[in-house]
């Protein structure tokens, strides 16, 4: 059995919420940060949770997150906005960028922003599904490509050398009822995190994940960590998408090829309202989306779901029964909390805190 | 070796409007649809071309494609649209829809179409081209769903419920290969299948299922009941469900069915962000090295989306067209059967213009 502590969301947050604020964040960022990272453990997506902290620490330190940088609008029309991130929290510039969006494409019918100059920006499903819950359709993308400051583990398709991250992309579509449709998925075959969780356990992977450091085909972790490279999804398709979020991210006139790369996240938000009345388009979308959850499962396969399901079912489940926190990760959190001398008191927890993860009845 | 003949573009263009007009096609959709039947034939996408000739007339006879029907605009904003393309030929709705389209991200700066009631739209880079000639990048998607009906599995299912649902996005270079992304979501069309069966051949592992949703190889499976599956497992889904959800936002939705689906347009003004040519020059160093990766073993080289268009167009503009005997004598039957001439003075001046070597 392997260690776990298990913290309700809201401690969780609170928790995350005071370290950043110890390390100059100012609370309204810290929150945004706390809420994105939370949200990222309850829908199930751990690697982009509270597990990142200690790096985002080290990214301040070393200067290159700046906690107090407020994202700035430096070019706008009624249907699109082109955001510099100032190297500030990437969530926080996301969240601000996809409300700004939201407004604009609810006054315009579409709109379209791009985000530069941030860092990690996160899980990309958080700014989907805040476009749904709006009655909004979007489509997200973080793309980086040639960048030097973030690596391109990536081969593009018949390359043996890596040029592209793992670029993602994030479409949320509105509903109506308590789970969105939420896409979120890397262009990647699989991502970096498991292959060490492969190498962790001495196995090998699946064929067509990796390529050793000639570029050759192979199964084993090892051979990755040993400058080897990372395949796109599905060969040439994948491959295409993943330059699509880099010729999204690259809107901007002020991005430096040379230093920045091809890089950068892209929204574009589209108000259903303008096309067909929102409550008949998600009566339309849940009669064709239960379809799909209804299609005779494959032989070894429990049941059909439709993107956005596991993370809803996830985050029920662990709004009730708490996040279970690896022994490693609660540690580091702990360690960086005792460092800065943050509480881990359950005193420290903001009665908006438990209104913000209330469990839906 | 198959018997093929060999045409030049702008002869099989001239023989392939006089067919649509003798159907009663008016002369300005027969020369759109020509013309995009033509460039697909060009960029190497043969089974998007000339070829689909004969389905088209018989979708006419059978009153399923109505030659002279105009696409109307039902519904307009500012920055969307709607589109019913009324069963006309979807290729020229495609091609008024993605010019209003571009016209109104040139006024501001992004635009969306949904469009419903359309035929076969043909290949969908094509609309993507005109897109990023005029400086814009585009979206495309085509989707169809319906639980128990379609070829393609949702992931972890036994049995269809998607079509082959493309995503196809374009961005423009400032030279003569834009960037265009054409993907179907499924591992291959039911076309690739069509020529392993007529081969006798298997396909690889990890694109078709059997009837009872067990993976197999054998091509005479998937006719046997048998589906296809997405790319990319769960990632291809979801791309594939996209697409029918884009697709129903003109309300092409049957509840009681549990069916969406439908054609949809995001067009984007490059120069609401940054300076057009600018951004085209950082495409084009981005792209290019990529093209300079070293390749992998058993590569020959590293190429990006719409190379291969590219190099087919700049080839077959000099060296012709060839085409299949079956295809050529299908034309020459219905040339025969609608009593046009297939004499190379059918050409016409503005026939050769259109094909001109850049």
């Amino acid at each position: 059995m392997v260690e776990t502590h298990n913290l309700t969301a809201c401690h969780l947050h609170a928790i995350t919420r005071q370290i950043f604020m110890a390390v100059g964040a100012p609370r309204h960022i810290a929150d945004s940060v706390a809420r994105v990272l939370v949200n990222a453990n309850l829908s199930g997506h751990d690697s982009h949770g509270v597990l990142r902290i200690p790096q985002y620490l080290g990214w301040i330190a070393d200067g290159s997150l700046l906690p107090t940088a407020e994202p700035k609008v430096v070019k706008e029309t009624p249907n699109s906005l082109l955001v510099d991130g100032g190297q500030g929290f990437g969530h926080y510039a996301a969240l601000r960028t996809v409300h700004l969006a939201i407004e604009k494409a609810k006054t315009g019918n579409v709109a379209c922003a791009n985000l530069v100059q941030m860092s990690h920006i996160g899980r990309l499903g958080e700014y989907a599904e805040a476009t749904a819950r709006a009655g909004c359709i979007g489509i997200i993308t973080c793309g980086v490509g040639l960048g030097c400051t973030t690596p391109t583990r990536v081969v593009p398709y018949g390359g043996a050398v890596g040029k592209l991250d793992t670029n993602a992309i994030a479409i949320g579509v509105p509903t109506g009822d308590r789970a969105p449709f939420i896409a979120d998925f890397a262009t990647s075959v699989v991502a970096e995190g498991k292959v060490r969780v492969a190498l962790s356990k001495n196995l090998d992977l699946a064929e067509g994940c990796i390529l050793d450091k000639q570029g050759n085909a192979t199964v084993k972790p090892t051979d990755f960590f040993d400058g080897g490279w990372l395949l796109p999804l599905g060969g040439h398709k994948g491959y295409a998408l993943s330059l699509i979020t880099c010729l999204l991210g690259g809107l901007s006139p002020d991005i430096d090829l040379g230093i920045d790369g091809m890089s950068g996240a892209f929204m574009q938000v589209i108000n259903v309202q303008a096309f067909t009345p929102l409550a008949t388009y998600q009566r339309g979308v849940r009669a064709f989306l239960d379809g799909m959850r209804e299609t005779p499962p494959a032989p070894g396969i429990d049941e059909v779901m439709v993107p956005g399901d596991l993370a809803h079912r996830r985050r029920t489940e662990r709004l009730t029964n708490g996040i279970e926190l690896p022994g490693t990760t609660y540690r580091h959190i702990q360690e960086t909390a005792e460092q800065l001398d943050v509480s881990m008191s359950e005193g420290r927890i903001e009665s908006s805190d438990i209104e913000r993860y209330q469990a839906v009845s | 070796m198959a018997e093929t003949h060999n045409f030049q573009a702008s002869y099989l263009h001239a023989v392939s409007r006089q067919i649509f007009m003798a159907v009663d096609t008016p002369r300005h959709i027969a020369d759109t649809v020509t013309g995009i039947l033509v460039n697909a034939n060009l960029s190497g996408h043969d089974s998007h071309g000339v070829l689909r000739i004969t389905s088209y007339l018989d979708m006419m006879a059978n009153d399923r494609l109505r030659p002279k029907v105009e696409p109307q605009v039902v519904k307009e904003t500012d920055t969307t649209f709607v589109v019913n393309a009324g069963f006309g030929f979807g290729h020229f709705t495609a091609q008024k829809s993605v010019e209003l389209a571009i016209d109104k991200a040139k006024r501001f700066n992004v635009a969306c179409a949904s469009l419903y009631d359309t035929t076969h739209i043909g290949r969908l880079g094509e609309y993507l081209e005109v897109a990023a000639r005029a400086g814009c990048i585009s979206i495309i998607t085509f989707g169809t769903g319906q639980r128990g009906a379609w070829p393609v599995v949702p992931f972890g299912g036994a049995v269809g419920g998607l079509g082959t649902n493309p995503i196809a996005i374009g961005c423009p270079t400032g030279d003569d290969s834009p960037f265009v992304a054409d993907i179907a979501t499924s591992v291959i069309a039911e076309g690739k299948l069509r020529v392993a069966r007529s081969k006798g051949a298997n396909v690889p592992e990890g694109h078709i299922l059997d009837k009872h949703g067990n993976p197999t190889v054998k091509t005479m499976d998937f006719y046997d009941g048998g589906s296809l599956l997405p790319f990319g497992g769960h990632k291809g889904y979801a791309l594939s469900l996209v697409t029918c959800l884009l697709g129903g936002l003109c309300e092409d939705f049957d509840i009681e069915k549990g069916s969406m689906g439908g054609v949809f347009m995001q067009v984007i003004n490059v120069e609401a962000f940054t300076p057009l040519e600018k951004y085209q020059q950082a495409v084009r160093t981005f792209l290019d090295s990529m093209r300079a990766t070293q390749p992998a073993p058993g590569f020959d080289e590293v190429l990006v989306p719409g190379d291969f268009e590219s190099r087919c167009r700049a080839d077959r503009l000099v060296s012709g067209i060839d085409l299949p005997d079956t295809i050529h004598q299908k034309l020459q039957e219905h040339a025969a059967e609608l009593n046009i001439s297939l004499g190379e003075d059918i050409v016409e001046q503005d026939d050769v213009a259109r094909y001109q070597v850049s």
